[in-house]
């Protein structure tokens, strides 16, 4: 079974070493047969042996030449198939190099898409934290508010400018102005307020205030209001410092 | 008898004929091959005898003819050659081919009606007549026959 699928597929296989030096053995045996036989005949016919070996060298013609065309011969399908095996490992190769080509570049792609991504993620973090900043800076401007408007809930939220609040308060800074009057003293309150014991003077000085116009100033004690307790305007300076 | 003649070109094609007609008579061996081509043609077509084998081998691989090693008369190996069932069919389709080119080459070359314009110069006529002679002699021989020895 073996041996007869051998055979029909022998053109196909890769020809041993025996194999082939039993190929030039048969034609070197064949032609050296021809070569001594016409050699034979002509002594028999009266040449010397050596115009014998001549002549029949010369009939015969180049010994060589005729084996290597047997060779060919014999050889045909395997060089052919030996050709197409060639050829197919080389395309096979060269297929395969392509494929390893185009499977790293495209790792070296995605690995730039995975790089791209995080950058992308990063930044969408980032704006995320931003965004988180100004959420509590919203919220806590929107306490602010709240305290101005004297911790009302749903009070009118509409801001018409800042005041500056500086001095001996437990929160100094600028405060925005609610639409709703705000007092000088609830100011103070506002920014935590009086930060000290004693008798304080507070002083306000107006947005519109002219230049060498001393500042209205008013004496408070403890937690009680001044006697006077005029309404701020945006852009005025209420200080708090002692006596 | 003419001197050895060189294969020609025109009669290269026809080794391959020639060899499966020879193996019509018997297994044989390359160099008996050779002889016998010699004898049959009287000695006037020479081929070069190594050039034999390349179209053994290539008649061989075609399966027109089987080989076997075999021991000879004279004690020597030597690879016989016989004609497959293959061989003698394309034996026949050749034997076919050869009669109607012959034919056809014969008529060609066969001499004509007499030249109007005088004798034919040049001992074209002595040439006419041998050809006719070697074409009568052709066409009356059935077998080949041997040189006597």
């Amino acid at each position: 079974m073996i041996a007869s699928l051998r055979q029909k597929f022998a053109p196909l296989l890769p020809l041993r070493s025996e194999e082939r030096s039993a190929i030039d053995c048969e034609i070197a045996l064949e032609l050296a047969h021809h070569l001594e036989s016409l050699k034979s005949d002509l002594i028999s016919q009266g040449h010397s042996p050596t115009d014998a070996a001549a002549e029949a060298a010369r009939r015969f013609g180049p010994a060589d030449a005729h084996a290597g065309a047997c060779r060919d011969i014999a050889l045909k399908e395997h060089r052919m198939w030996q050709k197409i095996q060639i050829a197919l490992i080389l395309i096979l190769s060269l297929a395969l190099a392509a494929s390893l080509t185009v499977s790293l570049s495209m790792s070296r792609q995605q690995s730039a898409l995975a790089e791209a991504l995080q950058a992308q993620a990063d930044i969408f973090r980032a704006q995320a934290q931003t965004s988180a900043r100004r959420t509590e800076d919203a919220a806590a401007s929107a306490a602010i508010k709240s305290s101005l408007d004297g911790g009302v809930p749903g009070a009118d939220r509409q801001l018409q400018g800042l005041v500056y609040i500086t001095g001996l308060v437990a929160r100094p800074g600028p405060y925005s102005l609610p639409t709703t009057n705000l007092t000088l003293w609830r100011a103070v309150i506002s920014a935590g307020g009086v930060s000290a014991e004693g008798k304080l003077r507070v002083t306000l000085t107006r947005a519109d205030a002219k230049p060498g116009e001393s500042p209205a100033a008013f004496t408070i004690e403890g937690a009680s209001a001044p006697a006077e307790d005029p309404i701020l305007r945006p852009g005025d300076v209420v200080s708090v410092m002692r006596e | 008898m003419s001197s050895h003649l060189p294969v020609p070109e025109l009669l290269r094609g026809t080794l391959d004929a020639m060899i499966l007609r020879t193996l019509d008579r018997g297994p044989s061996h390359g160099y008996a091959i050779a002889r016998a081509i010699e004898r049959a043609s009287r000695g006037d077509l020479l081929i070069e005898e190594g050039s034999l084998y390349p179209a053994l081998h290539r008649l061989l691989k075609r399966g027109d003819l089987s080989a076997e090693w075999r021991i000879t008369e004279t004690g020597r190996r030597a690879r016989y050659y016989s004609l497959s069932a293959q061989g003698i069919s394309h034996l026949a389709d050749e034997l076919r081919l050869w009669a109607k080119v012959s034919a056809a080459v014969s008529r060609v070359l066969a001499p004509g009606p007499a030249r109007t314009d005088g004798p034919a110069p040049g001992g074209l006529a002595e040439i006419y007549g041998a050809f006719t002679k070697a074409t009568l002699a052709a066409a009356g021989s059935e077998a080949p026959r041997e040189v006597p020895a």
